[in-house]
């Protein structure tokens, strides 16, 4: 049962807080403690209301440890729709929003919006808040199996944050493979497994891609060789295999 | 007579998964070996968590020692050590066993009064007072060691207590530590301390009692010296300077560094200071000349606690520092809850100042406070017994006790263990609901982002 004291005394410590800081910080990162009080007192409710509240200010911030935090509570008090009207309503100012409606969206399965929303977070937004929103729009293209959008936003990805090269290659090896280009695919893969031969993902989407190939002895190699690197791909490894 | 020779352990017990060179032990054989002692340097702290724990093992382990034997160790490892030493007693009833290090020395009388297998306490800075006491167990006078100042002990006569041994103020006429024998890489990091001493009065901190407030310094070109042979001859490339508070001279850390830029010494380098006094420029500057990280002090989210505690220092000063520093470097920042005079609403401050500086960039802990032997706050203690709390896994330092006969040690002599205690503090149980859920068992850091 949660306290009442426990959250007078909460509210009463970020009166404090804010009195000894004076108005030197954002406010909305004070907010952001004083949600994280909240919701360890044992008062989601709170935090919720608290982190809501806080994009009121003019000067806030859409501070992705604070939005995390408000997709976490969100989801555990079943206030997706609420959470979203919100966001949507400060997201002309405060664009990293848009990111955060997505990823509320496609945790629900609503995958139409999310798409919208990542491709609005990816026009407006710059640096890591707009790789995230690309990669994120990235898997839902991928469960709407919009596969063409989704090699353009790999790409798109690569071209952002060159050094995650690895791994966005090997996924786009995977989006070939699923869009029936098993050669283009094994171009990709080539490339990853020349600078990190012991990346194991690469090594199993490379046994897809001979297997749809027809070339099934190197198909096998390539999907032992991904195990041996990795054993939790053994179930993959095993679907795959020619 | 040939001089006889020591072993001396190591046996660290803070950090999970991190391993810290013995420097205290270091600087011990450095001397005993410049007065032409034999020294063996053993290092527990790499044994499993279970051995090192164990004082079964500890005291199998130690039975090929020398026939005096010395452990370092801070008030954490108290109980197994005295536990230990009682084994060994069994074991080898001839050996001398000296404790020494923080752990024993604020607490030297309790220890002796409380344990009659316990004999030998090298209290405070120890350099001297090793030499001076190997020289005094092989000079055939059984009362000798009564003679030499920094010690405490237990003879036929019954225990005494020595004077203090009076400081050592030229950090260098000490010998210098040697690391050649020591497999570098097996350690977290590469530490040194460039002096010793805090001139701060902060009263839950025990280390002015055996360090003092003066703060004794190396002078520039021996801490160059080192650094530039381990750089050059070791292929040490990062550095944390265990000074209490590294940034505390601005000309002195400068001119280490100029000395390391004019010796061709490029170093990663990280340590303590005040967030108080954080400067802007400086901390720019300065990540520019290798600093990588920096270490705060915070302690509480209240101005009103702070001040109970004499941190000299404002909450706004405290998240400024760390807002400023942030930018540049890694940046830790250690708080504590659990004081006595703590209000459930300073503890809630405590919490907004710890995920204010996470959500500025920080890596926040948050410990629990306890009752060091030395500390202002123990020592002016008057309002009852402490409480003993074996349950909470989060005091950053304390590791609880393994077994029910450690346990009954602690319980048995709550003045020598008392950092394994708490004191009462208001609305324990609610605190202690919060605080579970903001400092996971692993110790890793503050709960999930969010």
């Amino acid at each position: 049962m949660p306290s009442p004291v426990l959250a007078d005394a909460v509210d009463t410590a970020a009166a404090a807080y804010r009195t000894s800081l004076g108005p030197t910080f954002e406010s909305s990162a004070i907010a952001y403690a004083t949600g994280k009080a909240h919701q360890l007192a044992g008062h989601p409710e709170a935090a919720w209301s608290t982190w809501v509240a806080a994009l009121e200010a003019p000067s806030a911030r859409g501070w992705p440890v604070m939005m995390n935090a408000l997709v976490a509570v969100t989801l555990e008090l079943d206030r997706v729709q609420q959470t979203v009207d919100h966001l949507a309503r400060h997201a002309d100012r405060l664009p990293e929003l848009h990111l955060w409606v997505g990823v509320l969206a496609s945790r629900v399965g609503d995958f139409s919006t999310a798409e919208v929303a990542f491709g609005h977070a990816e026009q407006r937004t710059t640096g890591e808040l707009r790789f995230t929103a690309t990669t994120e729009r990235l898997q839902v293209l991928l469960a709407l199996e919009r596969l063409s959008e989704a090699l353009a936003a790999v790409g798109t990805a690569i071209h952002q944050q060159p050094q995650h090269e690895v791994a966005l290659r090997t996924s786009r090896a995977g989006v070939l493979n699923r869009s029936g280009r098993p050669a283009d695919a094994l171009t990709d893969l080539d490339r990853v497994l020349s600078i990190a031969p012991g990346f194991a993902p690469a090594w199993l989407n490379r046994g897809s891609a001979l297997a749809r190939l027809g070339r099934a002895k190197e198909a096998q190699d390539a999907l032992a060789k991904a195990v041996q690197l990795d054993p939790t791909l053994a179930g993959p490894a095993a679907a795959l295999a020619p | 007579m040939s001089r006889p020779a020591i072993t001396l352990v190591n046996l660290w017990m803070t950090d999970p998964g991190q391993r810290y060179m013995p420097l205290g032990l270091l600087w011990l054989r450095a001397s005993l070996e410049a007065a032409g002692y034999g020294v063996e340097l053993r290092d527990l702290q790499f044994l499993t968590d279970e051995e090192r724990e164990d004082p079964e093992a500890l005291a199998a382990r130690l039975d090929d020692s020398h026939g005096i034997l010395g452990f370092s160790l801070m008030s954490n490892a108290l109980p197994l050590v005295v536990e230990t030493v009682r084994l060994l007693r069994l074991r080898r009833p001839e050996r001398r066993i000296i404790l020494g290090g923080p752990g024993p020395t604020t607490v030297a009388r309790p220890l002796l009064d409380a344990f009659d297998w316990i004999d030998l306490v090298v209290r405070g800075e120890g350099e001297h007072t090793i030499v001076e006491l190997m020289a005094a167990l092989s000079s055939g006078d059984p009362s000798a060691p009564r003679r030499v100042n920094g010690v405490s002990g237990r003879d036929a006569e019954g225990t005494f207590h020595a004077p203090d041994r009076a400081l050592v103020i030229d950090q260098d006429t000490l010998p210098s530590p040697r690391t050649d024998d020591l497999d570098l890489a097996a350690y977290s990091v590469y530490t040194t301390v460039t002096a010793r001493g805090c001139p701060y009065t902060c009263r839950f901190c025990e280390i002015p009692s055996y360090e003092s407030r003066r703060v004794r310094k190396r002078s520039v070109d021996r801490v160059v010296a080192e650094l530039s042979q381990v750089w050059h001859d070791r292929g040490v490339r990062s550095v944390a300077f265990q000074d209490d508070i590294f940034l505390l001279s601005k000309p002195r850390v400068e001119a280490i560094l100029d000395g390391l830029q004019a010796a061709g010494v490029a170093l990663k380098w990280g340590g303590f200071a005040r967030a108080g006094r954080v400067d802007p420029d400086w901390i720019a500057s300065l990540s520019e000349r290798g600093m990588q990280s920096v270490a705060f002090g915070i302690e509480a989210g209240s101005d009103r606690l702070l001040d109970r505690i004499s941190k000299g220092l404002t909450v706004k000063k405290a998240l400024t520092g760390i807002d400023t520093a942030v930018p540049y470097m890694h940046t830790r920042c250690f708080f504590l809850w659990g004081f006595a005079e703590e209000t459930l609403e300073d503890f809630f401050g405590t919490l907004h100042a710890a995920f204010h500086a996470q959500i500025l960039g920080a890596h926040p802990e948050i410990g629990h406070v306890v009752p060091l032997g030395g500390s202002p706050l123990y020592l002016s203690w008057r309002d009852g017994p402490l409480e003993y709390h074996p349950a909470y896994p989060f005091a950053r330092v304390i590791v609880p006790p393994r077994s029910a006969d450690l346990e009954g040690l602690v319980l048995a002599a709550p003045t020598v263990f008392s950092a394994h205690y708490a004191f009462p503090t208001p609305d324990r149980e609610a605190k202690w609901t919060v605080a579970a859920k903001a400092w996971p068992a692993d110790r890793s850091g503050l709960a999930s982002a969010g």
